[in-house]
């Protein structure tokens, strides 16, 4: 089909329509979660959906919204199955939009694309304001990693363990934490234990940014000077 | 994130790694080839653990604020628990 529509462009001036031929910003073959997610689209709550976009926004910044995603499900009665669908149907649908430079996608073809997947209207508009919306320069970056962009923590766990005692000591009473952290760009679980002592500092360091950002945040709404 | 249940490690094995020091950087991204115009606050860490031999490795990642933020409550939980213990 594509090589009928270039060699059409030899002899023609606009071989057919302006779409075909070209490849959507979803990629040559259409993703099966956007494909389910837009089969459940039709009959979706426009509350609800509208919610479940905030979470998929929010957790494209990283923020986890598990729990707040299962109270959902809870209170507009959806399946976890339907949840799941929409859920990474929309990730995908916004993360592949995000990925392109603003120059190459344009909000019509956007729209376009989306109503050709029989998205209902009214979701077109809401999806289109996020890709094009004031969000847009943060959801672009945090789209590009790797990049200039430090791995992120893909997964954290902790354990408060009390040696009761050892081979060498009758009773210790030795409490120590320990921490798994796996990193966005590894598949190996970093495993250290962290001395009482050393927690307390990384505690009181970890207030002491808590403390910053905050102060970040009143500068922020002041305006940050160039 | 959330802590888990069972402990990850049998008798046998044991966690030789410590903790031996804790950097941190909170940034604001403002500009960069994909986007000339951010304003993009995160936080850079970078651990420093030592293996049974001594030899230190560090781990460097990014936190976004809501993330950041998430492991602060992670912190404040342990810190919950070592009071009680």
């Amino acid at each position: 089909f594509l090589s009928a529509v270039g060699a059409a462009a030899l002899y023609l001036h606009h071989p057919g329509d302006s779409h075909s031929g070209q490849v959507g910003f979803l990629g040559a073959q259409l993703p099966p979660e956007v494909a389910a997610m837009a089969q459940l689209l039709g009959d979706l709550n426009r509350s609800t959906f509208r919610k479940l976009l905030k979470f998929v926004v929010s957790s494209l910044q990283g923020e986890d919204c598990r729990e707040a995603v299962q109270c959902l499900g809870v209170t507009a009665n959806l399946p976890e199955e339907w949840l799941g669908v929409l859920l990474a149907g929309m990730h995908t649908l916004l993360q592949q939009a995000l990925h392109l430079r603003s120059t190459s996608l344009k909000p019509n073809t956007f729209r376009d694309q989306l109503q050709e997947l029989c998205i209902p209207q009214d979701l077109v508009g809401d999806l289109a304001s996020i890709v094009f919306g004031s969000q847009r320069p943060i959801l672009y970056s945090v789209a590009q990693q790797p990049g200039a962009w430090l791995p992120h923590v893909a997964d954290f766990q902790w354990w408060v363990d009390v040696t009761i005692s050892t081979s060498a000591l009758a009773h210790s009473l030795q409490l120590s934490v320990l921490m798994q952290l796996k990193l966005s760009d590894g598949l190996a679980y970093h495993r250290f234990e962290v001395p009482i002592a050393k927690f307390q500092e990384l505690w009181y360091s970890m207030a002491l940014v808590l403390k910053e950002m905050a102060d970040l945040e009143k500068k922020c709404e002041c305006g940050l000077q160039d | 994130m959330e802590a888990c249940s069972e402990p990850p490690l049998d008798a046998k094995s044991e966690v030789t790694n410590q903790l031996v020091d804790f950097q941190w950087k909170l940034g604001m991204a403002v500009s960069s080839d994909t986007c000339r115009s951010l304003k993009y606050p995160y936080v850079a860490v970078m651990l420093k653990v030592a293996d049974h031999s001594g030899q230190v490795k560090t781990k460097c990642f990014e936190m976004t604020i809501p993330q950041f933020q998430n492991f602060y409550r992670q912190f404040k939980e342990i810190a919950a628990v070592i009071e009680t213990v």
